[in-house]
């Protein structure tokens, strides 16, 4: 279970939820507030899969597609218990 | 060490010639349950693009098998994919693979798989700490039981 962030209790700032986010198979709960910018969320998730290398390439994804860093939770119409996806951007390979 | 049945073998050859036809490059990938993270159980065709020099999966496809994994409670153990001749770890193969993990294992397949299920001029990287791959003795990490 992941602790919400201190900030859900302040005057002025919606409560906090929590959200399962998925990376290869492995789920975690992450702490959100409608608030927080995707970009926050993102780097949340990735600590909580233990600092994966190459953060750069890596987005958070829901049914719809990629979720842009700049919306916050709240206009990516996130809520409780929804579950997003921690991926790469692209995933491609070859000799050329 | 990942234990992958011969059975997942012969399919990763049959999914990679039929699919790339001596002329594309392919991938697939060897996915497990996480409560057995040693065995590959099944063999996933990506839906991609490709041409003779590389691949690039599909982006929603990758997207909906991720909700799959999670599902199913399964995880990419290794990719494996084919390279028109030598077999070695690219840049592009490098910088974009499928998962981010340290100790995942990417299996490059030389000659668009003409030997498999021969892996005897296969190249194995695995990802580092540091995010850097660096090439792996195949015997050590991958056993292919009968």
């Amino acid at each position: 279970m992941a602790a919400v962030p201190e900030a859900v209790n302040q005057p002025g700032h919606a409560p906090g939820f929590e959200i399962v986010v998925s990376y290869n198979g492995v789920k975690r709960d992450i702490a959100v507030l409608p608030q927080e910018t995707i970009k926050t969320v993102l780097d949340r998730a990735i600590a909580a899969f233990g600092n994966l290398p190459n953060p750069h390439t890596l987005s958070l994804f829901n049914e719809g597609g990629e979720l842009p860093d700049t919306s916050t939770v709240g206009d990516a119409h996130i809520h409780p218990h929804n579950e997003l996806v921690l991926r790469p951007g692209a995933v491609k390979g070859g000799a050329a | 060490m990942i234990y992958v049945p011969r059975l997942i073998l012969e399919e990763t050859a049959e999914h990679l010639r039929h699919c790339g036809r001596g002329i594309h490059e392919c991938q697939v990938v060897w996915v497990g349950a996480w409560a057995r993270p040693h065995r590959v159980e099944r063999v996933v065709h990506p839906r991609h693009k490709a041409h003779g020099g590389g691949f690039q999966v599909d982006d929603s496809w990758l997207t909906r098998f991720w909700y799959e994994l999670s599902a199913r409670g399964e995880g990419v153990r290794v990719q494996v994919h084919t390279h028109p001749a030598e077999a070695f770890h690219s840049f592009t193969d490098d910088e974009f693979p499928m998962v981010h993990t340290p100790g995942f294992l990417s299996l490059v397949i030389p000659d668009f798989g003409a030997a498999l299920p021969c892996l005897e001029r296969a190249y194995l990287a695995e990802l580092q700490n540091d995010g850097r791959w660096s090439e792996a003795k195949l015997s050590s990490k991958i056993n292919v039981e009968a």
